[in-house]
C-alpha cells in the first residue's frame, strides 16, 4: 500500500474508514516510519488541543436572561365539540319534547293558513306513516281516531 | 442547590417546552459554560462570546417546539450558538486576533511544578491559541467541535450542516492547516 493522503490519516486517528480500510492502513503504518511520524504529530496535535485550559464564563447566565424570557404560548386545546347552545342546560328529556313540539309547529306553519281552522288531527296527519294516496297495510292502524273527521 | 439539578435533560427540555423558566434555567445552568468556550475562540473575543452565549439561550428558549430528541440538546445548541457567531463575524468582518490574549491571566490557569515549568507551559498554550486563532473560520470551527467539544462525526455534520464526507477532509485540512501555524 502506498503511503495514505492526508485525510485517509486523519479519518485513521478518528477511527473513521471503513474497517478494511482502517486495517489496511493500520499494516502500512507497521512499516512506515514517515506515516508513523505524521500519525504521531496528529495525536499530539490533538492531544494538545484537548488539555488547552477552557475559557471561563465566570457568572451564572440563568438570572440574567431569566427576566428576558417571553412566556411560552401553551399547547392549543381541542375545541369542545359542537353542542346546540341550549343542549347543555336543557335535560335530555325536555330537550326532545321541545324538539318534536317545535317540529310540529312547523309542520302547521307548511300546511298554510287554509289549516288555521282545520282539526289539529289533520295537521298531526301530515306525519302519518302512510304518505297521502298510499295503502295502510293496517287498518286499525290506519282508522281516524275517536272524535276526528 | 439548583431546584432541577436532579432532573434528568429530557425532563427539564419537557417542562421548559411548556414554559417552565426554572427548568430551563438549569438547562442554561448545564450547557453555558461549554457554549461560551466555543463561542469564545471562535468570534476571538470575550465580550462577544459573552453576549453571544445569552443571545443563543435566548434563542434556544424561543425555538424550543423545534428541537427534536433524535439529536443530543448539546449538538443543537451548537448549532444554534455557530449561526450566531456567523452572523456576527459576517456583519462585523473582523479579520485579527483580538481580545483573548488580553484575559490570558483570567482565561488560562496553568498549574506547573515550577515557574519555568509554567512559563512555558503558558507559552505552548499561547502558541497554540493563536495558531488556532489565526485559522479560517471554517478550519477553526471544525477543530473546536472536534477536538475540544468532543462531537463525533455525524453530530458535526448536522452542526455545520455538511455531509460526512466534507466533514473528513475540512478536518483533514484544518489540522494539517493548525500543524502549520503551531509554533516550532
Amino acid at each position: 500500500m502506498t503511503c495514505p493522503t492526508t485525510e485517509a490519516l486523519s479519518a485513521y486517528a478518528d477511527h473513521m474508514l471503513a474497517p478494511t480500510e482502517q486495517m489496511r492502513l493500520g499494516q502500512h503504518l507497521q512499516g512506515c516510519s514517515a506515516c508513523q511520524h505524521r500519525l504521531a504529530e496528529l495525536a499530539a496535535l490533538q492531544q494538545a488541543l484537548r488539555t488547552l485550559p477552557s475559557p471561563a464564563l465566570g457568572l451564572d447566565l440563568a438570572p440574567r436572561i431569566e427576566g428576558r424570557l417571553r412566556p411560552r404560548p401553551q399547547p392549543r386545546r381541542r375545541p369542545p365539540p359542537r353542542t346546540r347552545p341550549w343542549a347543555g342546560w336543557v335535560p335530555a328529556g325536555l330537550a326532545a319534547g321541545m324538539a318534536l313540539a317545535s317540529g310540529v309547529w312547523l309542520g302547521g306553519l307548511l300546511l298554510g293558513s287554509a289549516t288555521a281552522s282545520t282539526p289539529p288531527a289533520a295537521r298531526v296527519r301530515v306525519f302519518d306513516p302512510v304518505p297521502p294516496g298510499g295503502l295502510c297495510a293496517a287498518t286499525e292502524l290506519c282508522r281516524p281516531l275517536k272524535g276526528l273527521p | 442547590m439548583r431546584a432541577f439539578s436532579h432532573f434528568e435533560e429530557s425532563e427539564c427540555i419537557a417542562r421548559a417546552q411548556h414554559g417552565d423558566v426554572a427548568a430551563f434555567s438549569e438547562l442554561v445552568a448545564r450547557h453555558q459554560d461549554r457554549i461560551y468556550r466555543f463561542l469564545v475562540r471562535l468570534t476571538r473575543s470575550t465580550d462577544d462570546a459573552r453576549d453571544l452565549t445569552q443571545e443563543s439561550f435566548l434563542h434556544a428558549w424561543e425555538a424550543l417546539e423545534r428541537w427534536r430528541p433524535e439529536a443530543r440538546f448539546s449538538t443543537w445548541l451548537f448549532q444554534i450558538a455557530r449561526n450566531q457567531a456567523l452572523d456576527l463575524l459576517r456583519r462585523s468582518k473582523r479579520a485579527e486576533f483580538v481580545a483573548l490574549e488580553d484575559d490570558d491571566d483570567a482565561t488560562l490557569p496553568c498549574p506547573a511544578p515550577t515557574p519555568e515549568a509554567a512559563l512555558e507551559t503558558r507559552q505552548r498554550f499561547h502558541g497554540l491559541e493563536r495558531a488556532l486563532a489565526r485559522l479560517p473560520t471554517e478550519h477553526r470551527e471544525i477543530l473546536l467541535l472536534r477536538e475540544i467539544e468532543a462531537l463525533s462525526y455525524e453530530e458535526i455534520a448536522a452542526v455545520l450542516d455538511i455531509g460526512l464526507g466534507t466533514v473528513k477532509s475540512r478536518l483533514a485540512r484544518a489540522r494539517a492547516g493548525l500543524l502549520e501555524k503551531m509554533p516550532r
